[in-house]
């Protein structure tokens, strides 16, 4: 009992404390950017949600578990995926929600079925849909405009040097930490190092998205512009690298990792398409988790009707 | 009311709640209260429909094949609830919302009472029948009225109409999902109070019976009350393999009633 | 070819964007107790789909003879007579021609709820054509069974996880999840449906 106890311990400070590391950079990014409004907002979320971890803790689990670093890991995204000078009221109650709804009374972060950070930033862009998708200027930025609210309204952009390099470093408007496109390069590749199956989904979810930006684009420029703009605005990338390589959320096989990642990729550019929200990835992660099993058996069923015939031509080459 | 009838109520009530631990009536409570107002509604014309329905179908509809059976809850229902609409928009003393008047008339054909009209009014006498009705009904109510007013207070910022001068308010508690996320903690709540209970030896009197730290009791009745069955059905066959009884459905979810070794996290 | 593209655009819409079930909360009791039985999924989209697609046409073409009810008193009481009509139609004819108990059994239970019974006040106050009216019946029942399957295979996640701290144990958790569902298919919608 111990010994399991430890382990899991040791695994949960793993896998959360690489998360953690990897989010120092967007962290940095989003104070360099935005100075102390993405610091009051990142302190407050990070308080909240270890405030409800903790009671919430010693209520349900008479102790608190110091290992499980979850709840730091989804205050920190739902804080980067909010604008800067959202009030503060917002963010506590996004991590409070993902702590109490999601995380305690599922067992933890290492057992939720949905991912924390997702649930939490959805129940606010549902209850505040205003003040969570209108975004500050930071210290120099493209219009005031973000890029998918440019793509609602079915606008295009230049693909400038300038632009594109605005694009790469982070440097639009938008939520305060999910912009920079070399920060989630260099988290894919440590991801590549330490989680390598994980990227499946992440690359399954890029692969939909641009597909699907590809066949049905939004903006009126060309595809390849549109294409950019869609993988670049909101959380979409972010959303790869954080949100769908969440642990408990993520299926354990490698072709439902894939088809997870695909399926959500489809999901969440539908409902750009179609939907009410400008950024709705996170109802396509929580739509997805929910899909998840059922995914599992869909493909399993798909790999059973391939694999025999697989085996039957080997057997028919041996002979 | 005896000493059984009591416990009786409050098992049906509380124990076995009809929205919360048989997960039937969701439709009118999801949708149906929103408000206060329209959640009181919700909650007299529930008991209204369950109450006369059970009665009804445990005095007359016993010998009806169950085909015919079924749709005659949804006459009685609509019986019940056509009048009381008919006199509000005649009348026009209530002012009820648009969807209120679309989520009213499916109280006709709600679960609650198709559950507990085929699982124990029609295989019991006519006063336990009304006697686990009004249980239902009151632990619906319970749960509408409860739901009504959180769900007003924090979606809308107001209580029956008067507003609360809130900061800010959160609609997503208007919404279905808000609902269900309320239900969640009602019912772990609940269970904690019961568990706490059970748990405390002062709380227990010597009549209560043995010791079950750890299980709810999901028997209503006593040996001295010999007209009041089991809610749980021996004999299974189509109707009833679907309308099944509160502890198989509950089994088929998790470990409800009762793990004694429950999780404990990391 | 444009009715045809018209229904099916109305049902896929019933089914994925505005799922009655998980959107409205339409149906969810029943959706919850038939998810432990996966095999009974098929027959029950069959005969929602064919009770509200009726039903639907029914009151439809009564409201097109008619005129216009205005009042919902008597909205209710028409369709509740509609509805009972078609259950009672078709339940004493499975019952004399149909030997499979299954069928006759549930037959009740997937007429008689509230998503069958709210589909025809759907099609009125959205003012679905009679094409658009069809293709809302055949998506009710699809997306019953499509709600029943994520709430099933969230049922077995809840049951397998041990974890989960005895009083959230039950009921308590499968809520969160199916609010979880719910809060999903928001996202296409960003509001409720009434």
């Amino acid at each position: 009992m111990a010994s399991e106890s430890k382990s899991s311990s040791l695994k949960s400070l793993n896998i959360f404390g690489d998360y953690l590391i990897m989010l120092v950079f967007p962290c940095a990014l989003s104070v360099w950017y935005y100075g102390m409004p993405a610091v009051r907002t990142l302190a407050v979320t990070v308080v909240t949600g270890f405030i409800c971890d903790f009671f919430g803790s010693i209520l349900v689990y008479k102790k608190f578990y110091a290992a499980d670093l979850s709840s730091f890991c989804a205050s920190i995204m739902i804080a980067l995926m909010m604008p800067a000078g959202i009030p503060a009221y917002i963010p506590v109650l996004a991590a409070a929600f993902s702590v109490t709804v999601i995380k305690i009374p599922f067992g933890g972060g290492m057992q939720a079925p949905f991912v924390p950070a997702a649930a939490g930033f959805a129940f606010v862009a549902v209850c505040f849909k205003d003040e969570v998708f209108t975004y500050l200027p930071g210290r120099e930025y493209m219009g005031g405009v973000s890029l998918g609210s440019t793509l609602m309204h079915g606008g295009a952009m230049r693909m400038n040097g300038s632009n594109i390099l605005d694009i790469l470093t982070g440097n639009i408007a938008g939520p305060m930490g999910t912009g920079c496109i070399i920060v989630f390069a260099a988290c894919m590749i440590y991801l590549l190092v330490r989680r390598r199956e994980a990227l499946l989904a992440t690359a399954g979810f890029l692969g939909a998205c641009i597909i699907f930006a590809l066949v049905f684009p939004r903006s009126n420029g060309s595809r390849l512009a549109g294409m950019i703009m869609e993988l670049s605005s909101g959380s979409l990338m972010f959303a790869s690298v954080f949100l769908l390589t969440d642990y408990s959320a993520l299926p354990a096989y490698r072709r439902d990792k894939l088809a997870y990642g695909i399926f959500c990729g489809i999901i969440c550019m539908a409902m750009r398409k179609l939907g009410a929200f400008e950024e709705p990835v996170c109802f396509a992660v929580l739509l997805a988790n929910a899909f998840s099993p059922l995914l599992d058996i869909l493909t399993k069923r798909i790999m059973d009707f391939i694999a025999p015939r697989k085996q039957r031509r080997e057997v028919s080459s041996v002979e | 009311m005896s000493e059984n009838s009591r416990g009786y109520m409050l098992r049906g009530a509380l124990l076995n709640n009809p929205v919360l631990f048989q997960c039937v009536g969701l439709c009118s409570i999801i949708a149906g209260t929103a408000t206060l107002k329209d959640s009181l509604f919700i909650a007299v014309l529930l008991a209204a429909d369950l109450i006369i329905t059970c009665v009804i179908a445990s005095a007359l509809l016993k010998k009806i094949p169950r085909y015919v059976r079924i749709a005659i809850y949804l006459m009685i229902g609509i019986a019940v609830i056509y009048p009381v609409l008919h006199y509000i928009e005649e009348k026009t003393l209530i002012e009820i919302t648009l969807g209120m008047r679309i989520i009213i008339p499916l109280i006709a054909v709600n679960s609650v009472t198709a559950v507990h009209c085929e699982t124990f009014a029609v295989k019991n006498s006519v006063k336990s029948a009304f006697l686990d009705a009004l249980a239902a009904a009151v632990g619906t109510g319970a749960v509408a009225v409860i739901c009504g007013i959180i769900r007003e207070v924090i979606g809308k910022g107001t209580v029956g109409g008067y507003e609360l001068n809130m900061k800010f308010t959160m609609s997503t508690m208007s919404m279905p999902f808000g609902c269900l996320v309320l239900l969640g903690f009602l019912a772990a709540f609940i269970k904690a109070g019961v568990r706490f209970s059970q748990r405390n030896p002062g709380s227990r009197s010597e009549e209560d019976g043995p010791d079950r730290p750890e299980e709810i009791s999901l028997d209503i009745g006593s040996d001295d009350e010999p007209e009041a069955v089991e809610m749980i059905i021996a004999d299974y066959d189509d109707i009833d393999n679907i309308l099944s009884s509160t502890d198989e459905f509950l089994k088929s979810l998790t470990g409800y009633p009762g793990d004694v070794n429950g999780g404990d996290g990391e | 070819m444009k009715m045809i593209t018209g229904l099916l655009i109305t049902a896929l819409y019933t089914v994925f964007v505005q799922n009655l079930v998980m959107t409205s909360g339409l149906g969810m009791s029943e959706a919850m107790r038939i998810s432990p039985r996966p095999n009974t999924f098929v027959r029950f989209a069959v005969m929602i789909s064919g009770f509200s697609t009726v039903t639907s046409i029914l009151c439809n073409l009564i409201a097109s003879y008619t005129g216009s009810v205005r009042s919902y008193a008597a909205k209710a009481l028409i369709y509740a007579s509609v509805l009972a009509a078609v259950y009672f139609a078709v339940a004493f004819i499975a019952n004399i021609a149909v030997k499979d108990k299954e069928i006759t059994g549930i037959l009740g239970i997937a007429a008689l709820n509230t998503l069958v019974f709210a589909v025809p006040y759907i099609n009125d106050s959205a003012a679905y054509s009679l094409t658009d009216c069809i293709g809302s019946g055949l998506g009710a029942g699809f997306a019953f069974v499509l709600a029943a399957a994520l709430i099933g295979s969230g049922a077995r996640v809840i049951e397998r996880n041990k974890h989960i701290p005895p009083i959230f144990k039950g009921t308590p958790a499968m809520f969160f999840y199916v609010a979880m569902i719910s809060l999903g298919f928001i996202g296409f919608t960003g509001t409720q449906l009434f």
